[in-house]
């Protein structure tokens, strides 16, 4: 793979495997199964690829259910985030509709 | 483009149905070149109906401007008031309002009124001019219709002609680039005068007494009494009993009520519009579903929307006409209210499978209208011998009960050969001319019994002996032989099933009478289902039109199949044949459909359930919840402990409000939880009284829940109320409201998803003063460490061992809730309210009507000039910003002697089943829709929470904090809802955005209260905020010290042999905004002009608040019911539209806002500012759209838009 | 200096083109996919990939009539993912609980 152009993100995500981090992508809302919530997804960066960052255990903020723990991982491609933070508590409660 | 339209208002014969009920005193308005033709057509027919007698509907595009020739054929001035539209408010307002020119137009005279139609949709109009309520009045005479505007480029021609017109109800409309639909308008209406064919009252051919109030649509009804008189006297239907047949076209042919016609698929809209004047009526339409708002694909499905005065929908059926599953038939269309459905408020929607030219005939030898196929359309294949079409295929014979269906009754009739040839490929019970279910659907099946048997409603033994409920088969025993305690019938499944039910009828031939009810024969019943996917034709569970009628005789099983295609939430189910007779003693349940492949258990065991109130669910991908499912009732027919009938009606039959309430099979009156000091504020404690029978919903601490909210019976509206959580109005969309509100009415379906932040006891309760006095409340409980009976939530962490045991019933006083204050505040800033509630005068209007025991809260520093006068008396109206935490300090100053009845009855306004509640010297202060911990700041004394009431001279403190800029929340006091609430104790808090500045908008200098501000905010335009507060129930004298007796009292025109028995006891009272009320008939006694009563050059302005503006301001109108009648208000302001919810941009934007009703909270932006996006300047009213009675009543006042700088009034920096 | 200035490809187009290369990694495995568009969520197999297309033999959607089919789906428009790898955690197979097998 000719990766001749330096992604920055990519090494910085690197970095923080293992780390905590919440990431906003960019749909308004997202369903599963008629629930919807607000893509913003708070875990551990367990894996970081050139395209995308995996976190591992992941918490889904949900209205009805704010720490929602998504039963298997969740990758989120690099061109989706619209903002990441690594300094939002997993278990920090804030208004989400 | 100018579109002209020349309208006349003329006095009209309205004949109502075929058998001759008619209104000799009806008024309508008529295009000018109808007005011969229907003259001349009433004339010749003075006892049958005609069509062209109808609510006057007229159309325009988006976008045009309308002028429209007014002229007055009455003899009282008359005028014409649209809703939604944009216009000079003094040229066309159709009314006198406050300074403006009075544009009603005198007898004889004309008036051109010039409308701008901003949007699409429905604009309403109606009479103005003559704002009596009752016969004397316009609008319950006919003074109403509907300018319907299209999307731009539209035309319309007539259904059955293909011809281009000018106005009617029902209309083809096209486009060039969207799709042609069926347009029907559907106008209900209440409360108009009715004369048989003698000129007298109706009578009840039963009870020998004066019929119901007029309920219709369209200027016409179809009576059970009537077509049952017709059974009686032996004409047809040998061998029925009446509700069972009395939709059954079978029988009596066609009713005179609307039929809205169209094909299977046809796009089509149903203008719904409420001109009524007083009930608030719930729309049910069968076999269909549509958005709660058509804009937004992802508002609330609905299959039933209640409607109040004056407001309006738009009920696209989603997939046209037969639903997704392509059903054809009759689907009945009705007002779910029973009482008004067997008044004659129902219709049907006729869906053909084949092509009517005009040379059929229905089977009773009735031609068939022709009827256009839309033309963008195939249309259906032409009727053929062997395939003649719906319903001549259906082997009934005329005169007798619908046939039953083929195959679905077990040991049943086959298909006949017609019935055969119009079939699908596997006819099966349920399915046989429409297929609902697709092959790979996961199928479910439930074995379902209807039973009678005694219900104990409550700890002191009231008790429905008759009642009749739903069972599974599997608990039949137990539930019989007591072992299970008889609950609603809910039963579970996910989306994507296909549900088939046994059903069996085990009830009794006869419904026994007593001193609620005449016996009636309830031989056969069904199993009516909402929201699911079926064949109309055989699986309905009704009787209905030309349909088959898919009931059952006893000791009958009829299998039906339905089809759940999506996440459904809870449908409702009931019997459908004798709703009326039997369904208020228990006779409906629900079906929830939960999202796929989720698994139900038993919240105690962890074993799987099928049916329960109370479960606990498990999905692998999105998070467990737990689901509770609440009915409300009313007309629960009760006995006490000594056989005594609980509120019996005046005669038995009557269905003039009978009975009490219930939620699930239960009621906990407050009544009997005063404890040994007889002190109102400790009614909702456990610990004096243990915890409530009613449902206690039980979680931990942290648990996702779903709470689904129904309405079983019978006839009522009801205010369902959580205190200290919220959710979203929309579940489907994150920029809908929050809410802790929801108004049912009966057959809708709430499902409120959220969860619960913290341990503790939450409040819920059906809000209304009556509905809680009588019992309507219970509790949330979420705990905060294991106990045995509750498993947790699989994907939650396991909840801790139990430290200390569980509280329990003492006996005594609840102990003092901890003081909140006592954490440190982590981040943000503080603010402090020192309030203080106590006793003071109101005076409602310059006439002296007044209150000498007003309850008020204010701050403390501005009681002093309260008491003295200085400063007027106005509900309290406090302020916050997101962020802050809000610290209020509570004192109570209330004095025994300053209640108007201490010996403990509250003799009026009253509710039903008074008895000793001593005022409460205590009080307290909740809020809605903003963070805080239910255990010390709810503002109540709840379960096992704390005491968090103030005796006199006691204070102390509550914490909530400010998470999100909610707007208007209500706030009230919890300690006495019977002696504080009537009396005034309750204002508004009003959560604002961030960085927010509250000024006084006369001198621009901050305040901390007040019902009108200024808002200014950096990075915000600065806005105007009135707060209005709406409020009923109120105890007025007048200036003599004569108790005023509201409603009656204030009206105008009142008839000569005025019943106060009449008056349900939930309309008693007067009403008015913010502790001020201008009863027009104080101003018709000084000036008896009816056209001049809202005129400000006559009589001065209004008491109510008049609330001043520049054209242009940005304004928002903060709208709070926290008190207290169950009749909802309808809340319209003249020349403006707000979106129905303020954060979503894809909200439908109109000029009302309906169910204003104990808890109700909105936020009104006003869509282009003051004087809207045309800035016309002028005085608008704001008022109730209930006519009777609201408006008479004082339920109105002014928003002045002023052009020009006035002195008084600094403008906004823009 | 852009990259692009420099003669360099954007990092946008890199970036997407790692992520073709993940799921062309994993053709043959199970993969959970989210849209903002309808229908929101799918769950399937990789076949194998169009370009920027993911082909995807899908078991599950948030709409049963259009499930047992393959669906061509648009990478860029996913707004998240997770791939069964054979290592890691799996994707739970979604039963729906029925008194009988489906016909």
């Amino acid at each position: 793979m000719d990766h001749q152009t330096e992604d920055n993100l990519y090494e910085e995500l690197k970095k923080l495997i293992g780390e905590d981090l919440i990431v906003i992508t960019r749909a308004v809302q997202l369903n599963l199964l008629g629930q919807v919530f607000r893509p913003i997804f708070s875990g551990t960066v367990s894996d970081v690829q050139h395209g995308h960052l995996t976190l591992s255990p992941v918490i889904i903020k949900m209205v009805n259910a704010p720490f929602y723990n998504f039963p298997f991982p969740i990758s989120i491609p690099f061109e989706q985030v619209v903002s990441y933070s690594t300094e939002v508590p997993v278990d920090e409660v804030f208004p989400l509709a | 483009m100018t579109r002209r339209y020349h309208v006349l208002a003329i006095p009209i014969r309205i004949v109502l149905n075929s058998f001759g009920d008619h209104n000799p005193n009806g008024m309508m308005y008529v295009l000018k070149e109808n007005e011969q033709k229907v003259k001349n057509l009433v004339k010749k027919n003075p006892f049958s109906p005609v069509d062209l007698v109808q609510p006057l509907v007229i159309r325009a595009n988006e976008g045009e401007t309308i002028e429209l020739l007014f002229e007055n054929q009455l003899n009282f001035n008359t005028g014409m008031h649209f809703q939604q539209a944009e216009y000079d408010v003094c040229q066309s307002d159709g009314a006198n309002v406050g300074f403006n020119k009075d544009t009603t137009a005198a007898p004889g005279e004309s008036i051109l009124y010039r409308l701008h139609a901003v949007k699409e949709g429905t604009y309403i109009f109606s009479d103005l001019g003559n704002p009596a309520s009752g016969e004397n009045g316009s609008n319950s005479n006919g003074l109403f219709g509907a300018l319907l505007i299209q999307p731009r480029f539209s035309w319309w021609t007539n259904p059955e002609t293909g011809k281009t017109m000018n106005s009617g109800v029902y209309a083809d409309v096209h486009h060039p680039l969207l799709p042609s639909y069926r347009e029907y308008a559907w106008i209900f209406h209440d409360e108009m005068e009715a004369d048989d064919l003698t000129g007298n009252r109706p009578i009840n051919h039963l009870t020998n007494q004066e019929e119901e109030s007029f309920h219709g649509a369209n200027y016409r009804y179809e009576p059970i009494n009537r077509r049952q008189q017709l059974i009686e006297e032996g004409v047809v239907g040998p061998n029925t009993e009446g509700e069972e047949v009395h939709h059954d076209s079978w029988v009596f042919g066609d009713p005179s009520s609307p039929i809205l016609r169209g094909y299977v698929g046809d796009p089509a809209k149903i203008r719904l519009i409420h001109a009524g004047v007083k009930e608030t009526h719930v729309f049910h339409y069968h076999v269909h579903q549509w958005l709660s708002d058509p804009q937004d694909l992802n508002s609330e499905m609905l299959d039933s929307q209640s409607i109040s005065p004056q407001s309006h929908y738009t009920v696209e059926p989603l997939y046209g006409l037969g639903s997704l599953q392509g059903a054809f038939g009759d689907a009945i269309v009705h007002c779910h209210l029973y009482p008004h459905f067997a008044a004659g408020m129902w219709g049907l929607n006729r869906v053909f499978d084949t092509l009517q030219d005009g040379s059929q005939c229905y089977p009773n030898g009735v031609p068939i209208k022709a009827l256009q196929p839309l033309p963008d359309r195939k249309a259906p294949p032409k009727p053929t011998k062997l395939k003649p079409g719906f319903p001549n295929f259906i082997p009934g014979k005329v005169g007798y009960k619908a046939p039953r269906p083929p195959l679905g009754i077990k040991g049943g009739r086959g298909l006949t050969e017609l019935e055969r040839n119009a079939a699908v490929k596997n006819p099966r019970p349920g399915a046989v001319f429409v297929d609902p279910c697709p092959d790979n659907a996961t199928k479910k099946e439930f074995n379902v019994s209807v039973i009678e048997l005694p219900v104990t409603y409550n700890k002191q033994g009231w008790h429905d002996p008759k009642a009749r409920i739903f069972v599974l088969d599997e608990d039949l025993e137990d539930v019989c032989s007591g072992k299970k305690e008889p609950e609603p019938l809910v039963f579970h499944t996910t989306a994507h099933t296909s549900i088939c039910v046994n059903f069996t009828n085990r009830l009794p031939h006869i419904l026994d009478g007593d001193a609620f009810q005449l016996v009636t024969r309830t031989y056969e019943t069904g199993f009516h289902i909402h929201f699911v996917k079926f064949d109309c034709l055989v699986n309905d569970g009704a009787n209905v039109g030309w349909n088959y009628d898919s009931s059952v005789l006893p000791g009958e099983t009829i299998q039906y199949e339905y089809y759940a295609d999506i996440e459904l939430k809870a449908w409702f189910v009931h019997d459908h044949l004798f709703a009326n007779a039997h369904q208020q003693h228990g006779v409906f349940g629900s079906g929830v459909v939960h999202p796929r492949f989720t698994e139900f258990l038993d919240s105690a065991t962890g074993e799987e359930v099928a049916r329960g109130t109370q479960i606990t669910t498990r999905n692998p991908l999105i998070p467990d919840y737990r689901d509770f499912v609440l009915f409300a009732q009313d007309f629960a027919l009760l006995f006490d402990n000594d056989g005594k009938p609980l509120q019996p009606p005046g005669f038995p039959g009557s269905n003039d409000d009978p009975g009490l309430f219930g939620v699930n099979y239960k009621n906990e009156p407050l009544q009997f939880r005063l404890g040994p000091d007889c002190d109102p504020a400790y009614t909702f404690s456990s610990y004096v009284n243990g915890d409530p029978i009613t449902p206690i919903l039980r979680a931990y601490e942290g648990d996702s829940i779903r709470i689904r909210l129904l309405q079983g019976a019978q006839e009522e509206s009801h205010s369902f109320n959580v205190h200290g959580l919220r959710w979203l109005k929309q579940r489907k969309n994150l920029n809908s409201n929050m809410e802790e509100q929801q108004h049912v009415g009966i057959s809708e379906s709430f499902t409120m998803e959220t969860y619960i932040p913290r341990a503790g006891d939450y409040f819920w309760a059906f809000e209304t003063e009556e509905d809680l006095w009588n019992g309507l409340w219970g509790l949330i409980r979420a705990f905060d460490e294991k106990v045995p009976d509750l498993i947790p939530l699989s994907d939650r962490p396991e909840p801790l061992k139990r430290s200390r045991p569980l509280p329990e019933c003492t006996g005594k006083k609840p102990p003092k809730a901890a003081d909140p204050t006592r954490i440190p505040v982590k981040k943000g800033p503080i603010r402090y309210f020192d309030i203080v509630a106590f006793q003071v005068p109101f005076v409602y209007n310059s006439f002296g009507d007044h209150d000498p025991h007003g309850i008020i809260f204010s701050l403390r520093e501005d009681m002093d000039a309260i008491l003295e006068g200085k400063k007027k008396p106005e509900p309290l109206v406090i302020r916050g910003n997101v962020g802050d935490t809000i610290e209020v300090t509570l004192t109570s100053l209330l004095k025994l002697n300053l209640f108007p009845f201490q010996d403990g009855i509250y003799p009026y306004p009253e509710v039903k089943e008074q008895a000793f509640y001593p005022p409460s010297l205590r009080i307290s202060l909740h809020p809605q829709l903003i963070q805080y911990d239910v255990k010390t700041s709810g503002g109540e004394t709840v379960g096992f929470n704390g005491d968090q009431t103030v005796g006199p001279g006691e204070s102390r403190k509550y914490r909530w904090y400010v998470d999100a800029p909610m707007g208007a929340c209500g706030m009230w006091d919890m300690a006495d809802i019977r002696n504080h609430k009537s009396q005034g104790a309750f204002g508004a808090f009003i959560a604002e955005p961030r960085g927010t500045e509250h000024l006084d908008p006369y001198t621009l200098k901050p305040v901390k209260t007040g019902t009108n501000v200024v808002l200014r905010n950096p990075f915000l335009p600065s806005i105007r905020e009135f707060v209005t507060i709406m409020h009923d129930g109120v105890r007025l004298l007048d200036k003599d010290k004569h108790l005023i007796v509201d409603p009656l009292a204030g009206m105008i025109l009142p008839p000569p042999d005025v019943d106060e028995d009449e008056v349900d006891t939930y309309d008693q009272g007067s009403r008015g905004f913010n502790y001020r009320s201008e009863r027009l008939v104080n101003r018709y006694r000084k000036h008896p002009v009816l056209h001049d009563l809202f005129s400000s050059r006559v009589f001065g302005d209004p008491a109510t608040p008049l609330f001043e503006s520049y054209v242009g301001d940005p304004v928002t109108i903060r709208l709070v019911t926290p008190a207290e009648r169950r009749r909802t208000h309808t809340f319209h302001l003249h020349g403006h539209r707000f979106r129905f919810e303020e954060k979503n941009l894809n909200s439908r934007t109109e000029s009302f806002a309906g169910f204003n009703v104990a808890g109700a909270a909105r936020n009104l932006e006003l869509l282009g500012g003051a004087g809207a996006y045309m800035g016309f300047p002028g005085d608008y009213m704001y008022r109730s759209g209930n006519i009777l009675w609201d408006i008479e009543q004082g339920m109105w006042g002014i928003l002045r838009i002023h052009d020009n700088i006035q002195e008084h009034l600094p403008p906004l920096e823009h | 200096m852009s990259n692009q200035k420099r003669g360099l490809r954007p990092v946008n187009d890199t970036r997407e083109e790692a992520l073709v290369l993940y799921f062309e990694k994993h053709i043959g495995r199970r993969a959970f996919i989210l849209t903002e568009a309808f229908p929101f969520m799918f769950i399937g197999k990789i076949k194998g990939l169009l370009g920027d297309i993911v082909i995807l033999d899908v078991q599950t959607t948030s709409v049963p009539a259009l499930e047992g089919k393959v669906w061509n789906i648009h990478i860029d428009s996913i707004e998240v993912f997770y791939i069964e790898t054979g290592t890691g955690a799996k994707i739970p197979h979604l039963k729906e609980h029925s008194d009988e097998e489906p016909a």
